[in-house]
């Protein structure tokens, strides 16, 4: 149930620069008390493409829920960090968040997302799940703010932080893509299309193959003078109904607390298979899987642009901001590598011996 | 008449033999074949419909059916999808840009025309309310009209 959030009665006169500047140092503000009031911040590092993130967390209560995706990637050292994510709830700290300059209840009535950016500032109000997503640019701070913790969105824990992670990474030369990814040290390949297409299934079954994983929804790809994909979540998500086709995916351990109302469950591949994660390769080729239920696989090279259309509307739209450079550093991926169908057979070791064949061959 | 390409709204990339738009503003997106591509190379390149035509019939060996109108056609299509919306008469025209291109055409051997062809996808439109404003300048919020809430939706 969206919540009605406390605006300033002064909103009016102030101009949004201003506006965005004092509600940024209010929210951080906001979250020291947080801290405070939660036991202390709980610090979590991680090297995540390029850059060293330091996400603190006021208290504990979200840092079961928002790390177990990034465990793969801890570095072996703490270095300065390039970015700092500060998250809360004001359930479980007790501290409201700070009246909002600006009229948003309207929006959030009609439960429609709330957005503002300026050459220093992004924020995305999400009045669904009551979420706010805050970047500053300049002092590479960002916020992630829930109401509650307890109803966090099952898709918070397989791909998190995706808003702020976006804002920073498509000014730090990286590019977030919603794709799984595969391969080995010496090259791999994006394996792309809609939700539903076979692609999480596609990467889930290389777990028996001698290809590594690297991620199942999202990733990163930097573009200098070939395209390289760098793990970002260490997660699989699976309809529970295709379990039993996954056995080695049932420890415990490895799934995460779903709620009753999810079709899907998020799977931490980095938990039950630390020797199969692979953090970075260069791409060598575009996949898109079609489900076929053919006995046998069967790859088929397609032009670019069919490339740039299973990946490129699919990235652009669930993305906040940023859309035409979206556009533009997929158009640039799709044109320095070959894409291909690959169309699923029924076996999946199969379908994973297969691809790991044909990446072998490029 | 001339038109010019709807951006920002649309983004769009040129392939060797095919183009693939989107519309940030809806959602559509959509790939154009080889023909298309040739037309909203020469929409962009400001020539007037009746130069497009023109150029087309130089590029392409004659056609059974009715050239003029199938071009007239996907015009009027991308036209009605919002790509494509007329120019002002007003509005600059790059002289060395449309010679550039006419020029371009009139290359090669002739090729087989086929009426262009725009397929189109929606399967992305729910997704436009993820995200319900699109990059702005630099002074932060996208123009609204008045009576517009805060989202542009």
């Amino acid at each position: 149930m969206p919540l009605n959030l406390p605006e300033r009665s002064d909103s009016k006169i102030q101009s949004d620069n201003v506006k965005s500047h004092l509600f940024f140092t209010e929210i951080i503000k906001s979250y020291k008390k947080a801290a405070a009031s939660a036991g202390g911040e709980i610090h979590r590092f991680y090297k995540i493409g390029n850059s060293h993130l330091d996400i603190s967390f006021a208290g504990p209560k979200g840092v079961p829920l928002l790390t177990p995706a990034f465990e793969h990637l801890m570095p072996e050292k703490k270095e300065k960090a390039d970015l700092k994510i500060y998250i809360w709830d004001s359930a479980s700290t007790g501290i409201a968040l700070p009246p909002v300059p600006w009229n948003v209840n309207e929006c959030i009535r009609q439960n429609q997302p709330w957005r503002f950016k300026n050459k220093r500032y992004d924020i995305l109000f999400q009045p669904e799940n009551n979420i706010l997503n805050l970047m500053d640019r300049r002092l590479r701070k960002a916020c992630f703010w829930i109401n509650d913790f307890q109803n966090l969105p099952h898709y918070e824990v397989g791909s998190p932080l995706l808003a702020v992670l976006h804002w920073w990474f498509s000014r730090h030369h990286l590019q977030l893509i919603h794709a799984a990814a595969v391969g080995r040290t010496d090259g791999g390949v994006l394996i792309a299309g809609k939700g539903g297409s076979g692609k999480s299934s596609t990467a889930l079954s290389c777990l028996q193959s001698d290809l590594l994983y690297t991620g199942d929804d999202y990733c990163l790809i930097s573009n200098k003078a070939f395209p390289v994909v760098h793990s970002l979540y260490s997660t699989g998500k699976l309809n529970d109904k295709d379990i039993s086709l996954f056995p080695y995916l049932k420890s415990s351990l490895c799934k995460s607390d779903c709620p009753k109302n999810q079709k899907k469950s998020i799977y931490f591949i980095h938990r039950c298979f630390p020797e199969k994660t692979l953090k970075k390769f260069p791409l060598k080729t575009i996949i898109i899987p079609k489900l076929t239920g053919n006995p046998s696989p069967r790859i088929e090279k397609i032009p670019p642009a069919s490339g740039l259309l299973a990946l490129g509307p699919s990235t652009v739209f669930q993305l906040p901001g940023f859309k035409e450079k979206t556009f533009r550093n997929l158009s640039e991926v799709v044109k320095k590598v070959p894409c291909y169908t690959l169309e699923l057979s029924r076996d999946r070791n199969t379908n994973a011996s297969v691809l790991s064949r044909f990446l072998t061959h490029l | 008449m001339k038109y010019r390409i709807n951006k920002p709204d649309i983004v769009l990339e040129y392939f060797e033999d095919e183009t693939v738009l989107i519309n940030l503003k809806n959602g559509n997106y959509y790939s154009i074949d080889k023909v298309g591509t040739d037309i909203l190379v020469l929409i962009e390149a400001e020539l007037t419909t009746d130069q497009i035509m023109s150029a087309i019939k130089n590029r392409y060996n004659a056609y059974p059916g009715n050239m003029n109108s199938s071009v007239e056609k996907f015009i009027t299509q991308l036209h009605n999808e919002k790509i494509i919306s007329q120019k002002e008469k007003t509005s600059h025209t790059n002289n060395s840009h449309e010679k550039k291109t006419l020029d371009l055409l009139k290359k090669g051997p002739k090729l087989t025309f086929f009426p262009p062809k725009l397929s189109k996808y929606t399967d992305m439109q729910e997704l436009l309310l993820l995200d319900p404003i699109h990059d702005v300048d630099e002074t932060g919020w996208p123009k609204k009209k008045p009576d517009d809430t805060v989202n542009e939706k």
